[in-house]
């Protein structure tokens, strides 16, 4: 989808193809009362959107050195376009950004070797999807510390992509 | 393209670049103290702007006297006049998607021993296209009680549009 994006020099930008495409972003900061927490993204809109980043971020904690690991999974309801992850897969993640505390590198992830259907690479500590989900279904994402400080907070960003000319 | 590997077609290259050229839109500002501001950059007649990346500075400041706690206290949500379209759903803190992010401020008290600002150069991506006599707009919201500044660049392309 986003392959068709123009973006560089020298090719032509196509205003009515770049016009149909538009980022949404969704954030939400919510507070890890416990070491196991679960929230979800719900697509507000009456199109397809297609996830395509997914950010954690957290705080620092004693003095900035956590050594804690967070392990996040990410799962689809939609069953239908069979882009459901399995709720099993999980991965580590490193923080990133602003005063945002490095933590342990992440594991290699590969759901191609797995054998779903759509492609993840990383790019730092930054995941990148291009799952689709439609109106009313959610992206659940689920955060667990494994060891390590709690911090206060975790601060959770998914960057999609919308039909923006069907809204 | 790689200039050292692809050969460069000047003509066409100059072909193109009578239509669309690369541009840099930057908003920056003040926000006042625990207050909710607007602030925006009009896309002129000219043609439309397509923006691929985001880069940022602010200030991180709180306190009387005034001190650099490097904590983000500015959150914005990014928006296009055209529809009244929002890009975020809600407001998000600057450091979850600028770099450099934070940078040293003459307005500290103690900046002498404040941290050096964050030298990470990580343009986010951000591809969207605003439309001609459109605005970029952002709400931003100060948490401090102290004024902060921000810059913020929109790295694209302008794109001269048919009838211009």
């Amino acid at each position: 989808m986003l392959d068709k994006c123009p973006v560089t020099m020298p090719e032509r930008i196509n205003v009515e193809r770049a016009l149909k495409w538009q980022p949404y972003w969704f954030y939400k900061r919510f507070e890890f009362l416990s070491d196991d927490m679960g929230e979800a993204f719900y697509n507000p809109f009456r199109v397809q959107m297609f996830l395509y980043e997914f950010r954690v971020f957290y705080p620092q904690v004693d003095q900035g050195n956590y050594n804690g690991l967070v392990q996040l999974e990410l799962t689809n309801d939609n069953s239908d376009l069979n882009f459901q992850v399995d709720p099993t897969i999980s991965f580590h993640i490193c923080s990133w950004g602003g005063d945002i505390t490095a933590s342990a590198a992440p594991a290699p992830f590969d759901l191609k070797a797995l054998g779903i259907n759509f492609s993840a690479e990383k790019l730092g500590s930054i995941w990148k999807f291009n799952i689709p989900f439609e109106y009313n279904t959610p992206i659940r994402y689920k955060i667990s510390l494994l060891n390590g400080n709690r911090p206060a907070y975790f601060d959770v960003m998914a960057l999609t992509y919308i039909e923006s000319g069907r809204i | 393209m790689y200039p050292l590997v692809d050969k460069i077609n000047v003509d066409v290259m100059l072909g193109i670049q009578k239509h669309q050229w690369p541009s840099k839109v930057l908003i920056e500002g003040t926000v006042q103290a625990s207050e909710q501001e607007f602030f925006s950059r009009h896309i002129s007649q000219m043609g439309a702007f397509y923006c691929g990346f985001m880069t940022g500075t602010f200030e991180t400041l709180s306190g009387d006297p005034i001190v650099d706690d490097g904590i983000d206290h500015l959150r914005c949500q990014l928006g296009d006049t055209t529809g009244n379209k929002k890009i975020f759903d809600d407001f998000i803190p600057l450091s979850h998607f600028l770099s450099p992010g934070r940078r040293k401020s003459a307005n500290s008290t103690t900046l002498a021993t404040d941290d050096s600002s964050h030298q990470l150069f990580y343009p986010i991506e951000l591809k969207y296209l605003w439309e001609k006599n459109s605005d970029i707009q952002l709400e931003m919201k100060n948490d401090s009680d102290t004024a902060l500044s921000f810059e913020i660049t929109f790295h694209g392309w302008r794109i001269r549009q048919k009838g211009v």
